[in-house]
């Protein structure tokens, strides 16, 4: 037992301790950052596993049209709760709709609904937090003290009462995500934005004259990115969760346009005869969300700049 | 310390307040209030009936005086005003399902402890082997997974694909108790439906402190002290206990802590899925029925979870970590 520890410890050393391959070092002093974090994302296993992942559901998602012979709206109502066949190949639902069909649709909608509001997101609390950081004093007093309110509210039962009062439309939902998911960014770029304001090239920058404004925008931004880019990245998963939980609800993308939450709101019912309504939607869910959190965590390392090349 | 704590609880103030204007307003945009639900209910009421049915329940004022008189009624008189979908007070319908929603909560966070503590301890002595690669990937995928579907393939396997030994489900799909049951509460006819929502509701703690173990412990195994512990001869077991894992330890209370706001948001979605009849559904079941005394309640309940668990989380951290400072 000890002994098998011991030889466990001392592996873990050896590992630590081997110089990190032979990289010829002049070599990668001439590598660019984003060169740099290119090759380490390419060695991250994890980092390429997500990014095939998403890659595979953009492909479904983007060629629906072509991948499946049926129409998501179409009713066969002579042909309701098939089992899984090789005409239906996840079954059919309570209106005989192809299941398969549906989930690549309703993959369209996820994904829109991720990318839109994350990326909107992130731009919302890359501003909120760079105003933050850099003018500090009463404004980000002000600034941060509404962040950590929006922490603070109870997310799903405040998701739940504002989707009901503006109704569940795409455009909404997605308005209601930006809503609670731009605080995470918004202190990360605040954090960023603090750290690089005190150092020299700053006030190089400021000594030169250069603008408040281009000081944020070409000094302070670009190093502000890498924290941005991830969260933004692990955000789209999440708010695909949220989606979904809210569409499971009753209260999210209102059917007949499918939805992988929404799917899943009426399979309960049927779970008892046609299970796999239940099943398959919330795999193509945890399918997508885990791709992205693979990738997130990739570009995590990939992106930041202590990282080793290993 | 003392003056920390005070100035602390006394903060909580303002942004309870804060919270519960902005809570009240988006309820104040609702649309409809009960008066227009008990008009759709009963054609023949006059207009001017109506009108004075809104001057006396005073749904004609302005918001700020509708904001004062239900504070007041809350603060001073603990009147939450009346459900109009269950009539009664809504301090009764409250009453009778935060307890279900506490005993759903803490049955959670005990089972996750249970289940993440020795996990996580595993998976950090053997770092790097088959069952440690094998809990991290578990671990992501719990963190990717929805609640509400881990709670659906919950019910798909346990209810549905296995049987108990009298034949029934082995685990009831949902409910609280079998019903006019006179079970005691730790009896297996009451747990067998507590089991699968404290666990669905404590999967992502589970995966999040599992991983959270492992890393403080591998951190604690690699010091001085625990070194000089083998070196004295003291048993495996005795170094990883009593050493090791007790440092461990310190950051995981205020983890707890702060899995308490993630827990309300869960719960919502966890009673819904199994029927438990707590807070979290009723939230939900409110809002459907624009039953808005009721939801303005669940959701300042919500509210208030959040930040005492967010104040518990700041307590305990300066209280356990000496090196935190106060000011």
């Amino acid at each position: 037992m000890e002994t098998k520890q011991r030889k466990a410890n001392a592996n873990i050393k050896a590992k630590a301790t081997k110089p990190a391959q032979a990289v010829n070092l002049e070599e990668l002093e001439s590598l660019s950052y984003l060169q740099m974090a290119w090759r380490k994302f390419r060695r991250h296993k994890l980092a390429i596993v997500g990014a095939i992942m998403t890659i595979i559901l953009l492909i479904l998602a983007i060629f629906a049209p072509l991948i499946t012979p049926y129409s998501f709206e179409e009713l066969d109502l002579g042909n309701m709760f098939a089992p899984p066949s090789w005409d239906h190949i996840f079954g059919t639902d309570e209106l005989g709709q192809d299941v398969f069909t549906r989930i690549l649709y309703g993959g369209r909608i996820s994904l829109l609904v991720g990318f839109a509001s994350a990326f909107t997101a992130v731009v919302f609390g890359i501003l909120i937090g760079s105003l933050a950081g850099f003018y500090g004093g009463w404004l980000d007093n002000l600034l941060m003290r509404f962040t950590d309110m929006m922490m603070t509210i109870p997310t799903l039962p405040l998701l739940i009462v504002l989707s009901s009062l503006l109704g569940g439309s795409v455009a909404n939902i997605i308005l209601l995500m930006i809503i609670f998911s731009w605080m995470t960014t918004a202190r990360l770029v605040r954090g960023a934005v603090l750290t690089f304001k005190q150092q020299e090239f700053i006030e190089a920058a400021r000594a030169l004259g250069v603008s408040s404004g281009r000081i944020i925008f070409r000094h302070l931004l670009p190093n502000a990115m890498a924290p941005a880019v991830v969260s933004a990245t692990l955000m789209v998963g999440g708010n695909i969760i949220w989606e979904s939980s809210l569409s499971f609800l009753g209260l999210g993308i209102q059917p007949p346009t499918p939805s992988w939450g929404n799917m899943l709101s009426r399979a309960q019912e049927y779970i008892w005869t046609a299970p796999w309504l239940a099943v398959w939607p919330g795999l193509f869910i945890l399918f997508t969300v885990l791709g992205f959190n693979f990738l997130g965590d990739g570009l995590r390392d990939a992106l930041d700049p202590r990282s080793k090349l290993g | 310390m003392q003056r920390y704590l005070i100035r602390r609880i006394l903060q909580m103030i303002p942004l309870l307040i804060g919270l519960s204007i902005l809570i009240f307003f988006i309820m104040y945009l609702m649309p409809g209030d009960p008066i227009d639900m008990l008009v759709m209910g009963n054609p023949n009421l006059k207009a001017e009936d109506v009108a004075r049915l809104k001057k006396v329940w005073g749904f004609d004022q302005p918001f700020l005086v509708r904001y004062w008189k239900w504070l007041k009624q809350a603060v001073w008189h603990r009147d939450l005003g009346f459900s109009y979908h269950w009539k009664i007070p809504v301090t009764q319908v409250v009453s009778e399902r935060l307890p279900n929603t506490l005993i759903l909560m803490s049955a959670s966070l005990v089972l996750s402890l249970l289940i993440a503590v020795p996990l996580g301890i595993y998976s950090a002595r053997r770092q790097y082997s088959f069952a440690d690669y094998f809990l991290t990937v578990l671990a992501f995928i719990g963190q990717a997974m929805p609640t509400f579907w881990f709670g659906l393939m919950m019910i798909l396997l346990f209810s549905i694909y296995l049987k108990s030994p009298s034949g029934g489900p082995l685990l009831p799909p949902g409910g609280m108790m079998d019903i006019g049951s006179t079970a005691s509460f730790f009896s297996w006819a009451r747990l067998k439906y507590l089991i699968m929502p404290a666990f669905v509701l404590g999967l992502h703690n589970i995966t999040s402190w599992m991983r959270f173990i492992r890393s403080t412990m591998l951190e604690v195994i690699n010091q001085d002290y625990i070194r000089t512990a083998r070196a004295k001869g003291l048993k495996e077991r005795t170094v990883i206990y009593k050493h090791a894992f007790r440092n461990a330890m310190i950051p995981m209370i205020t983890l707890l802590a702060m899995s308490i706001p993630n827990l309300v948001g869960g719960a919502t979605l966890t009673e819904t899925v199994f029927a438990w009849n707590g807070i979290g559904s009723m939230t939900y079941n409110s809002v459907m029925n624009k039953d808005y005394s009721v939801a303005m309640a669940s959701l300042m309940f919500s509210a208030i979870m959040v930040v005492i668990g967010n104040l518990l989380a700041d307590i305990l951290y300066a209280v356990v970590d000496p090196r935190v400072r106060y000011d």
